[in-house]
């Protein structure tokens, strides 16, 4: 049997090269804690076997999956950084939405976990942006196959819940399920899901007035980080904006911490070897 | 700044006491309504209570709608605590003069949010 040391390290390069999440020395301690219950359920004898048979599966295997969901993280909440919110409310929806002129909004929450991201824009749209909410398709991606579905069903428990939530919020935008509370139809239906991966050769969305990328970034290596932050602003329209974790940055012009606008049309040149930033132009009627 | 914790269980008391403190507040306790409405009138500083739903004498419920009707406490800021998560429980804690509901368990980072929430409102 492979060494703890020796599986930690294939896991790491595993990981790394399936979704650029990287791993430290130091975090060896993971390897048990979120792969045993993934070795058990998959009835391998212990993680060092489940790790060494991952490489010859093919990468959409259902092991390979809840391999990548475990070594993931998802710790997230509802309306995460109070400020961020108050700034896409009160500066950024009201310019973006002044320049749509019949145009169909678009929003990427990229790296969205278990949906706390994209149901929160939904809610915040709903309430105060009630004629834009009609009118503003929501994108919801992650690497996390479980993630996603789970998001897409919209249940929270009572802690999920308890996290960011505000009670007048729980009231209007769920319903009561035994063990927790549901995201409503309503909300649910505004928002498209599917599984990406920013590392891989995916299709990205483009032409986005607004792309979300928050707390990711800090788990890629430098390269793979100057990667996706090419990806996610390729797939943002000129003039739009850039959304990271408050403690992430982009070489961009920030307005404040964690917004970053791309430059206007005239200004931009998209960096060597990313996708194309699709129409960027004019109002297109969707 | 100071607030009240108010909750029959001993245990409960301690540990919201621990968190509160552990956030910067000053905390007091009391151990069901009547108690707290005594505390209460002794703090005039008091920004925010956290309120249990189920207690004897006077509940959480009751406690909320008497400070709502008292204009002193017109800045106080009220969480209810409850064990009860559905929307009906939420409902009527809001309907009674509570900020915000958090529902138990729940860990520091949940109360802060909630507490956040009650201030901002």
């Amino acid at each position: 049997m492979a060494s703890q040391a020796a599986t930690w390290a294939r896991l790491r390069a595993f990981v790394k090269n399936a979704c650029g999440v990287v791993f430290t020395d130091d975090q060896e301690y993971l390897l048990e804690a979120r792969l045993g219950p993934v070795a058990s359920d998959n009835k391998y004898s212990c993680v060092a076997d489940l790790v060494g048979a991952i490489g010859t599966m093919p990468p959409d295997s259902v092991i390979v999956r809840a391999v990548i969901d475990a070594m993931t993280t998802h710790e997230t909440l509802f309306f995460r950084d109070a400020g961020y919110w108050r700034t896409l409310d009160e500066e950024i929806l009201p310019k973006l939405s002044a320049q749509l002129n019949r145009r169909r909004m678009r929003i990427w929450s990229a790296a969205c976990s278990n949906g706390q991201e994209p149901y929160s824009i939904a809610m915040l749209l709903e309430e105060h942006w009630p004629d834009l909410a009609r009118n503003t398709e929501i994108i919801a991606t992650d690497v996390s196959a479980p993630a996603v579905e789970r998001a897409r069903g919209g249940f929270y428990n009572n802690h999920e819940v308890n996290r960011g939530l505000a009670s007048s919020r729980l009231l209007r935008h769920f319903q009561q399920e035994p063990g927790g509370f549901r995201v409503k139809q309503l909300l649910r239906d505004r928002i498209q899901w599917s599984v990406h991966n920013l590392l891989s050769h995916w299709p990205d969305p483009y032409d986005c007035d607004i792309v979300m990328c928050r707390n990711v970034l800090i788990y890629f290596s430098d390269t793979d980080r100057s990667t996706v932050l090419h990806r996610i602003e390729a797939a943002a329209r000129p003039g739009g904006m850039i959304g990271l974790g408050c403690t992430e940055t982009s070489p961009r012009k920030q307005l404040v911490p964690g917004w970053y606008e791309k430059p206007g049309y005239e200004s931009v040149q998209a960096p060597a070897g990313t996708l194309s930033w699709g129409p960027s132009r004019g109002n297109v009627d969707r | 700044m100071q607030a009240l914790v108010v909750d029959d269980s001993g245990a409960m008391r301690r540990i919201q006491q621990k968190m509160l403190e552990s956030l910067g507040w000053e905390v007091k306790t009391a151990t069901n309504g009547e108690e707290a409405l005594v505390a209460l009138n002794g703090l005039p500083d008091c920004r925010l209570m956290l309120a249990d739903w189920h207690m004897p004498v006077m509940d959480g419920l009751e406690l909320c709608r008497a400070v709502r009707r008292d204009g002193r406490y017109a800045r106080l800021c009220i969480v209810m605590v409850s064990s009860d998560g559905v929307i009906d429980s939420v409902q009527n804690a809001l309907a009674a003069g509570a900020n915000e509901f958090i529902i138990k368990p729940f860990t520091a980072d949940a109360l802060v949010c909630r507490i956040e929430e009650a201030m901002r409102g």
